[in-house]
């Protein structure tokens, strides 16, 4: 009579702990996968995530160029740092691209489309090509396969960099050069009189969390 | 009793792995950049302030021996010029075509080799032809090879006169005179020649006019 009642007990108890230990589990496994945290002067706490942009005073409008002619090129380096030394494996960057054109008529193609990617570096690695290990950011975002990088499909945004070094390691630069190339069947009132602004959005997040959207990089 | 207990201690380890699981969140920080500008400029090419003049050069009742002359005023008037902060380097190419009309109405251009062996062109010599002050003259020369130089046959038989400076916002005058040689042939008569003055202007580099 009271078998079947203590088999149920039974189960319920071992559900019961299942439960419990996953729990346990869930509420443990982001602190398990997580970074060592850091420690300084004693103090023991979660690693700073705080990413910095410099030079100082030169993040906004490191990459301009007024006046642009076919052939003109602008180029302009920023040095992400983070304020501890983060674990590479543990932590990523994101970068989105962005902007805001305003043309000077109605049937003028975009700037952005002109404005090749000539140059793209993170630290000591060539984003526009693989040969030396490193991200093929026009692999990835050369989506017409044209063997070149436009401004416009550089807002694809680049994912998953590696963090940048700490500020007292000198950081990490991330260079980019624009060239102005427009088609050859371009005439001299194709691109005129437009205004481009770029806006550049690092991201600097836990490997495990989503990645910064490409969305975000079309406003 | 006894199940109650394992309901609540069940029950307490769901709600508790359900716990665990919603409420972590990763750190991130996102710093942006902005304000990076880009403007396109341009070129604009206007010739005595207009984009497009005809007829400022006129001879008409001409006979041999007249002259007539005319001024052009060539500005840029874009925001692309010789010595603009950005270091850009704008030229310019000067082209003549002309084109003959006989006194019958035969029209042909002089690239043809005209309507005759003796058209209009070869008999209107051009005495002056200077860009900001410069003569051009010396570029023409006697191009089309009849042994008369510096005619408006030979204007056209040049060429494009290839990297004159910018004319810039203030504007450089291209100033021309025409003499009817005075050993025009009769059969000139009543013939029209028609010089057409192209400017090119574009960066140093860029392809000339062809």
């Amino acid at each position: 009579m009271h078998a079947p009642r203590a088999r149920h007990a039974r189960a319920f108890a071992s559900i019961a702990l299942l439960c419990f230990a996953g729990g346990l589990a869930a509420a443990a496994l982001p602190a398990a996968l997580a970074p060592p945290p850091v420690t300084a002067a004693g103090l023991f706490g979660p690693p700073v995530l705080d990413l910095v942009l410099g030079p100082e005073g030169k993040v906004d409008g490191f990459l301009a160029r007024p006046n642009l002619a076919p052939g003109d090129r602008a180029s302009g380096t920023l040095r992400l740092s983070s304020a501890s030394p983060l674990p590479r494996a543990a932590y990523d960057l994101d970068v989105a691209v962005g902007g805001n054109i305003s043309v000077a008529y109605h049937f003028q193609p975009p700037l952005d489309l002109a404005l090749h990617v000539a140059r793209l570096s993170y630290g000591r690695d060539d984003l526009l090509s693989s040969r030396d290990g490193g991200r093929d950011a026009l692999r990835e975002l050369d989506t017409n396969r044209d063997g070149n990088l436009t401004l416009r499909e550089l807002r694809g945004g680049i994912r998953d960099l590696p963090p940048p070094l700490a500020a007292r390691d000198g950081g990490t630069p991330f260079a980019i050069e624009l060239v102005f190339r427009p088609p050859p069947d371009a005439d001299g009132a194709t691109y005129r009189g437009q205004r481009l602004t770029i806006t550049f959005t690092f991201r600097l997040a836990d490997s495990l969390d989503t990645d910064l959207l490409p969305e975000a990089a079309h406003p | 009793m006894n199940t109650k207990i394992l309901l609540s201690i069940a029950t307490l380890g769901i709600a508790s792995a359900s716990l665990g699981y919603g409420t972590y969140a990763f750190f991130s920080d996102t710093e942006k950049s902005q304000g990076n500008l880009f403007t396109s400029g341009d070129l604009d090419l206007t010739l005595n302030g207009l984009n497009g003049v005809t007829a400022t050069i006129l001879g008409t009742n001409f006979a041999p021996g007249d002259t007539t002359s005319g001024t052009l005023t060539l500005r840029n008037e874009g925001s692309i010029f010789t010595g603009d902060a950005q270091g850009h380097v704008v030229d310019l190419d000067l082209k003549g075509v002309v084109e003959v009309t006989d006194d019958l109405g035969n029209v042909a251009d002089i690239d043809d080799g005209g309507v005759s062996a003796q058209p209009l062109s070869k008999y209107l010599t051009i005495t002056a032809l200077s860009y900001d002050g410069s003569s051009l003259l010396g570029s023409i020369g006697d191009a089309d090879g009849d042994g008369r130089n510096n005619t408006l046959a030979d204007l056209a038989a040049k060429g494009p006169i290839k990297d004159l400076a910018d004319p810039g916002a203030a504007g450089k005058a291209l100033a021309m005179t025409v003499l009817f040689a005075t050993d025009g042939p009769n059969h000139l008569k009543r013939d029209v020649a028609q010089l057409d003055l192209s400017f090119f202007l574009s960066q140093a580099g860029e392809a000339d006019l062809a």
